[in-house]
């Protein structure tokens, strides 16, 4: 009986689940407008040559060091937030 | 008796501490649009380009060996997007400094961190050796698979598969970011990282939440 208990008391341990439940929150969503204002910023460095972060980084972030002077003030700012 | 309670105690305390459990939920609401601001430029003056940062190189290499199980081709498109959102995040500076100034009961550390530093937690992301693969790949491998539930939880691994299951009651209407956010604290369940399965005070500050909502929060400027 013993040896059953710890057997059960194991096996139930492996399989314990690690969950997410759902929070509702507004503020992990940014509006239309910021995600619009942010894609411009990915469009414009695009058009000045550099790469999609997601496909080459390395590229990416050298190219951008390259033509941050060139963006503006909203791109240079997001630029600064996410890679400085 | 004795013996036996003691090897009961010593178990709950190596076993994962999560359930699946209740809790509430609601809607996920979605703000009003706002009018669109035009990007203004700014005058010429000379601007220096944003210092070099310290972003590891294993941050810049970091992959991802995602399997889809049972997705379909939407589902696959969709959560495509949430990868490579995953890779974008974890190469930047901000994911890096949000990982290790994470703070918690007054320290610079996380709730249930299996006695590990910020430092030592960032770099086992980097390192990426999920428990049931313990190779240092640099690689976030995972399955995933999709459910239905009507329940509040968003989505659910075990310590004895390699993939995580996925609620498509919060997936279907999850941005992009959201979808990154939960992969991302899944997979850190795979890299052994665990939290109270009720909600207590201190779980929000456990690693996969509180590095699931840089995630979530990060990839917000890459949506």
């Amino acid at each position: 009986m013993k040896n059953i208990i710890l057997f059960a008391f194991f096996l139930l341990a492996m399989n314990s689940f690690a969950s997410i439940e759902y929070t509702p929150s507004e503020d992990f969503q940014p509006t239309p407008a910021e995600i619009q204002n942010n894609r411009s910023c990915f469009k414009e460095l695009k058009v000045l040559g550099c790469s999609n972060p997601g496909e080459d980084i390395e590229q990416f972030r050298s190219c951008m060091n390259n033509v941050y002077a060139s963006l503006n003030k909203h791109c240079r700012n997001l630029m600064d937030d996410l890679y400085k | 008796m004795k013996k036996l309670m003691t090897v009961m105690l010593l178990m709950s305390l190596l076993s994962v501490s999560c359930n699946k459990s209740g809790g509430s939920s609601s809607d996920e609401s979605i703000p009003s649009s706002d009018t669109a601001t035009a990007n203004s430029a700014d005058d010429t003056t000379t601007v220096p380009p944003p210092a070099s940062s310290t972003v590891p190189a294993l941050a810049l290499s970091f992959q991802t060996n995602v399997n889809y199980m049972n997705l379909t081709a939407t589902e696959e498109e969709k959560y495509n997007k949430a990868v490579v959102m995953v890779k974008k995040v974890v190469a930047t500076e901000k994911f890096r400094t949000s990982v290790l100034n994470h703070f918690w009961n007054g320290a610079k550390q996380y709730a249930n961190n299996r006695g590990l530093s910020n430092a030592q937690i960032y770099q086992s992301v980097l390192d990426a050796a999920e428990s049931l693969k313990p190779i240092k790949n640099n690689t976030m491998d995972l399955g995933v698979k999709m459910y239905y539930q009507a329940s509040s939880i968003v989505g659910y691994t075990n310590g004895s598969i390699t993939y995580i299951n996925v609620n498509t009651k919060f997936f279907n209407t999850f941005a992009t970011n959201s979808v990154s956010g939960n992969l991302f604290h899944e997979w850190l369940h795979k890299l052994g990282y665990g939290h109270d399965s009720a909600a207590t005070a201190q779980r929000p500050y456990s690693v996969p939440y509180a590095v699931g909502y840089m995630i979530r929060d990060i990839g917000k400027s890459f949506l």
